[in-house]
């Protein structure tokens, strides 16, 4: 089933009265189950796709479809409520609420909304307990470190069943044997759950186990393979 | 969880917070304890000329508050007091007959109302018998005259000296009396003084050509704030013809200074609102960029404006709350000395006693003030967070979350 589709999306930036084409005409399906990569060189503009796909920037030109719905014809608070059920987002500097614990924080999206507290809390509880995150539950992101807060936004990202989770450079503050960890935990959720999962990372780890790996260079595609197969 | 939200946010920056807290706190002490002084103050000079004088209610004949004079007099101001005698609410009243006219030392005279009173009912009336400082109230039937300490140093006599009274009689002669002044009474009115002397009913009376006719009868009721339903019941049950005043209408200077200061206050309110607005314009400005970043993770996460911008005016609210509970509690603390045992204001004691105050104030604070400054404050606090949340739910996720 197709997630997203965008069709001859460009978003250009104004710097100094000088267009910068950061996303400069892609065209992208996003199928349900993929554990896809955006790769390419710092500048390349995957992080603007990310954005433009997940409903946070809006394109200059083209059209993103979100399950054949195209975005262009939503209003903004329906553009909130599409990210509120059908999407997670996964940043590289963890972004959890740095008031809430590792419960409050994954339970959050539920109270957005309106699950029942009891609900909420057990689904919460349930995805930090299979995430083996059940220690964290009363901590603040303030007392974790960088490993383990970036896997309670994954439990965040993840809770409301999204259609889709959108990770931007979701280990490069993380060291490798974390990011690891963190990746085997995602590529678990994609593979038992069948959670879909789209990269922006030119981090070597990520493309590694990218299953379709998508190359970006000056806000292009330039390559798109299949690498099923590779971790069975 | 919104709430929790907020709450939590609010001391992510405490030294920030305190100083907003503080600030409000400070502004609603100064609202609240110049609102109780001036409260204090007002209703003590109500109370004082109820209590020299005035009464809660009076009772005249038709005609005799606008030409106070022996042509508009209660003919029989005893059955009047049986009538009041069978009314639950009136504790008490006292027949007096008020006339104008000239108190003569040896040495020099005064224009005065000469009051007569019943000295023992008067006594339950007013407080003129407890402000006798030198000598002693007017026995009933004797000749004896109470006077002000300012008036006998006007007229340059002291405790039983002769004086004479002089006044036009009933029958247009010109009615006189031979009194000792038998003591000196002094009120917190000095002006009230001066112009009123104290002598039994019946030697009044018999002066001026009267038998048993009276010019007032005062009453006390048992609830003052109910004052004008008293007045309309004992209206109707003597017959509708008598004029029957509360000291509402007896008073209406004072009365109009109080309800109109009720409506003054209010601009005491903007002014300090005002102020505060400003500083939590700031804070919250502050505050809010600060934060942009975390908005735009709280959009990511699909927050809807509309709830975002809730967030950030519930933060201000409670700001604003806990300010205005900080300096109520605060004021309360402090008006609690105040209240019971007043405020020593003697330094300004000339002003004061002009104003009909005396020199101690017991300031006290209305629920309504701290009613008042409970809902204005955070609605000051809600305005000035507008243009904060404002300018953070304009900015798309994208823009919000570039901020660093
Ligand atoms: N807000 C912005 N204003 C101007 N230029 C921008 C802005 N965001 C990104 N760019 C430019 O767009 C291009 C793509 O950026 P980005 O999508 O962040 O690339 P990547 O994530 O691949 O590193 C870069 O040249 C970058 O400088
Ligand atoms: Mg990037």
């Amino acid at each position: 089933m197709e997630i997203i589709r965008t069709v001859d999306v460009e978003r250009t930036y104004e710097d100094k009265g000088v267009p910068v084409h950061a996303v400069n005409g892609v065209n992208l399906i996003v199928e349900q189950g993929e554990f896809s990569v955006l790769a390419g060189a710092s500048g390349s503009g995957k992080t603007t796709l990310l954005n433009v796909i997940g409903a946070l920037d809006v394109p200059t030109r083209g059209e993103v479809f979100l399950h054949g719905e195209a975005l262009s014809q939503k209003a903004g608070n329906e553009l909130s409520a599409i990210r509120l059920t059908k999407i997670g987002f996964v940043f590289q500097a963890y972004n959890l609420i740095p008031v809430l614990s590792a419960l409050e924080n994954v339970s959050f999206p539920m109270v957005l909304q309106g699950v029942a507290a009891s609900e909420r809390r057990e689904r919460a509880m349930a995805i930090l307990d299979e995430l083996d995150l059940a220690g964290l539950a009363h901590k603040r992101p303030g007392a974790m470190s960088g490993g383990q807060q970036q896997r309670v936004a994954v439990a965040r990202a993840i809770v409301t069943n999204p259609a889709l989770v959108l990770a931007d450079e979701p280990t490069a503050n993380l060291d490798s044997v974390t990011g690891h960890k963190l990746l085997d935990m995602m590529l678990r959720l994609n593979e038992e759950k069948k959670i879909t999962f789209v990269f922006a990372s030119h981090d070597e780890k990520v493309i590694a186990r990218a299953k379709r790996l998508v190359t970006m260079r000056d806000g292009q595609i330039i390559n798109d393979e299949l690498r099923d197969g590779v971790f069975t | 969880m919104l709430l929790t939200l907020a709450w939590r946010n609010l001391w992510r920056n405490k030294r920030r917070s305190a100083i907003i807290i503080a600030s409000v706190a400070v502004g609603v002490i100064a609202l609240t304890l110049s609102d109780a002084l001036s409260l204090g103050m007002m209703h003590q000079m109500l109370n004082n000329r109820i209590g020299a004088h005035v009464g809660h209610i009076q009772i005249h004949a038709p005609g005799f508050r606008a030409n106070p004079s022996l042509t508009a007099l209660l003919t029989d101001p005893d059955a009047i007091q049986t009538e009041l005698a069978s009314i639950p609410a009136i504790r008490q009243s006292s027949k007096r007959i008020v006339q104008f006219g000239l108190l003569s030392s040896s040495r020099s005279s005064a224009g005065v109302n000469i009051v007569g009173i019943e000295p023992e009912r008067e006594r339950r009336v007013s407080h003129i018998a407890r402000s006798v400082v030198e000598g002693h109230y007017p026995d009933s039937s004797k000749g004896d005259i109470l006077i002000s300490r300012h008036l006998a140093r006007k007229l340059e006599v002291e405790l039983g000296d002769k004086v004479v009274a002089m006044a036009s009689a009933r029958d247009g002669t010109v009615g006189s009396e031979v009194f000792r002044v038998c003591g000196l009474f002094a009120t917190l009115d000095a002006e009230f003084d001066k112009f009123h002397v104290y002598a039994s009913l019946p030697t009044v009376g018999s002066m001026l050509g009267l038998t048993k006719e009276a010019s007032q009868i005062v009453a006390i009721v048992d609830e003052v704030d109910s004052v004008g339903a008293y007045r309309e019941a004992i209206q109707s049950q003597l017959g509708g013809v008598l004029d029957v005043a509360s000291y509402r209408d007896l008073l209406p200077m004072l009365v109009f200074q109080l309800d109109s200061y009720e409506q003054l206050i209010w601009i005491f309110y903007l002014i300090v609102g005002l102020a505060m607005f400003f500083g939590i314009v700031n804070t919250m400005l502050m505050a809010v960029f600060e934060r942009m970043h975390e908005f735009g993770v709280l959009m990511s996460l699909g927050m809807a404006r509309s709830r975002m911008f809730a967030l950030i005016l519930l933060e201000a609210i409670l700001l604003g709350l806990i300010g205005t509970l900080t300096g109520e509690l605060l004021s309360w603390l402090v008006s609690i000395p105040w209240e019971r045992y007043g405020l020593d204001l003697s330094v300004f004691s000339e002003a004061l006693g002009s104003l009909g105050v005396g020199n101690k104030i017991y300031p006290f604070i209305a629920a309504s003030t701290y009613l008042n400054s409970l809902i204005m404050v955070p609605a000051f606090a809600v305005l000035g967070a507008l243009y904060p949340a404002l300018k953070a739910i304009r900015l798309r996720p994208v823009e919000a979350l570039r901020y660093v």
